[in-house]
């Protein structure tokens, strides 16, 4: 596993395409949006601790997308190369090899995504002279940005299992949009419950209050909307790890049955 | 070889999913616009939603197949040393997909304009750009992208954030009179108020985009040395 984990890291690592990719989304991030200034003309940015919390929001709102779409076709790669037959026959386990993969691509592929959240803090740091910033980032960090990207990490890792990657890709943008993005007044959507990957229970239940003005209407499916509450956000983390590790249970099912 | 089988080999190549994708979202957008009322959602909702549909649907199916369909021969080899070249096939089989991504989005126009759906002040053959304008746009750049970064997934990564973040920032941006024009979905967003501008603009930088990419698998090299898997 740690073998896979490794080798799979430093595959998708060295992608220059994962950087370039990522580099031109920052730059328009840093250009067209207020990644510098962090308000969103929305918010009152004065401690570290909301200023992070805006970053991670403006973060795991685009990110996720170029996340996804880049190890979207690591799982049947192997396939693609025939070199499957090759690796089942070595001693290492399918079990291990699966998570060692997922881990190491998901890993990889967040990189230069934490790069993009971390070099914010630190330049925040500069800047206002608050390095209290640096650990507060850490902490949103782990706790509202990383369960969702497991979560989506291995939702992408898996979908092309079942569908071509290209039709895949499509679904998978359009359920970012669907379930993460927009207001859930507008249509039934999972957007704003705890089955979406934006991390919102985390940073309102435990690290900042609800910004003045972060009302919502009455909508379908509010009874997935709980109350911003810590007992939420642990709850939030907790079904992002169990629905990745269902999704992982299926990927091993589903080659489980093919090994037959 | 006659025409009509190369034809009929690129639209092989092109694959079911770049030619049933179109027809399926085609048939999602009629039964809204059938059945939407009876789902509970008001009469406003659903127009904007219908048109939601086309300026926003059909771009991100275009984009998905242009960034997806340069890099998918295996034996490029062959292919970059045939007389007739490489650049004419994979037109065939973008314009393969494509066509039946503008058909399907041309038939359902015509069923939204005739059932009394279309209020958007353009119809007709003006109104086809609430689609087309954008669709050539992400197409180009998921083509370009393809062409340039030699990565399908690099490419369909840069249309679908380029897709996601014109919607977010659609609203914020408003005010700004350069990104009025490049706004992709400006319909949905803003109406009618400077759009001819804005879809001829995006009209004449997707012929840009295309037309850069067009040059750079001009060199057989590059394409050869393609992103590893």
């Amino acid at each position: 596993m740690i073998a896979s984990l490794r080798y799979e890291f430093a595959m998708q690592l060295r992608r220059p395409s994962l950087w370039i990719v990522y580099g031109l989304v920052v730059a328009v991030m840093v250009t067209v949006l207020d990644y510098w200034s962090l308000d969103l003309g929305v918010y009152e940015v004065s401690a570290p601790k909301e200023a992070m919390g805006v970053a991670a929001q403006i973060v795991v709102t685009l990110l996720p997308i170029v996340y996804g779409c880049m190890l979207a076709d690591r799982l049947p790669r192997e396939r693609v190369l025939r070199v499957d037959g090759i690796l089942d026959a070595t001693p290492s386990g399918r079990t291990a090899r699966l998570i060692g993969k997922y881990a190491g691509v998901c890993a990889a592929t967040a990189v230069p995504l934490a790069i993009a959240y971390f070099g914010r803090a630190l330049l925040y740091v500069f800047v206002e002279g608050q390095p209290s910033a640096l650990g507060w980032a850490a902490v949103t960090f782990l706790a509202s940005i990383l369960p969702g990207l497991v979560f989506v990490g291995a939702l992408a890792f898996a979908g092309p299992l079942l569908l071509p990657p290209m039709v895949f890709r499509v679904l998978f943008v359009a359920y970012w949009f669907w379930g993460n993005v927009i207001p859930a007044s507008l249509m039934p959507t999972l957007s704003h419950t705890v089955f979406s990957a934006t991390g919102e229970y985390v940073r309102y239940g435990l690290l900042t209050p609800i910004p003045p003005g972060y009302g919502r209407a009455s909508a379908v499916l509010d009874f997935l909307r709980p109350g911003y509450t810590p007992a939420t956000a642990w709850l939030w983390i907790g079904v992002m790890i169990a629905l990745a590790a269902a999704v992982l249970s299926l990927v091993r099912l589903h080659a489980s049955r093919s090994e037959s | 070889m006659k025409p009509v089988d190369l034809w009929r080999h690129e639209a092989r190549r092109a694959g079911l999913p770049a030619l049933l994708g179109p027809p399926v979202l085609a048939a999602l957008i009629l039964l809204l616009a059938a059945f939407g009322t009876r789902l509970g959602s008001r009469e406003e909702n659903t127009r904007w939603m219908l048109m939601g549909a086309l300026e926003m649907g059909v771009p991100l199916l275009s984009g998905m197949v242009a960034a997806t369909l340069p890099g998918r021969d295996p034996v490029a080899e062959l292919r970059l040393a045939i007389p007739r070249g490489y650049r004419p096939a994979l037109l065939r089989r973008l314009a393969v997909a494509l066509g039946c991504t503008g058909a399907c989005a041309v038939a359902v126009c015509a069923a939204l304009m005739a059932s009394g759906w279309w209020t958007f002040a353009y119809g007709g053959a003006a109104g086809q750009l609430v689609w087309l304008a954008p669709a050539l746009w992400l197409a180009a750049l998921g083509f370009f992208a393809a062409a340039a970064l030699r990565s399908t997934a690099a490419a369909a990564s840069l249309v679908a954030f380029v897709w996601t973040g014109e919607q977010i920032v659609g609203g914020a941006l408003a005010d700004n009179p350069a990104y009025r024009l490049l706004h992709l979905f400006a319909t949905t967003s803003w109406g009618s108020d400077g759009w001819p501008v804005n879809r001829l603009f995006l009209m004449s930088t997707a012929v840009l985009l295309a037309v850069a990419g067009w040059l750079l698998l001009g060199n057989a090299e590059r394409v050869l040395r393609g992103e590893p898997e």
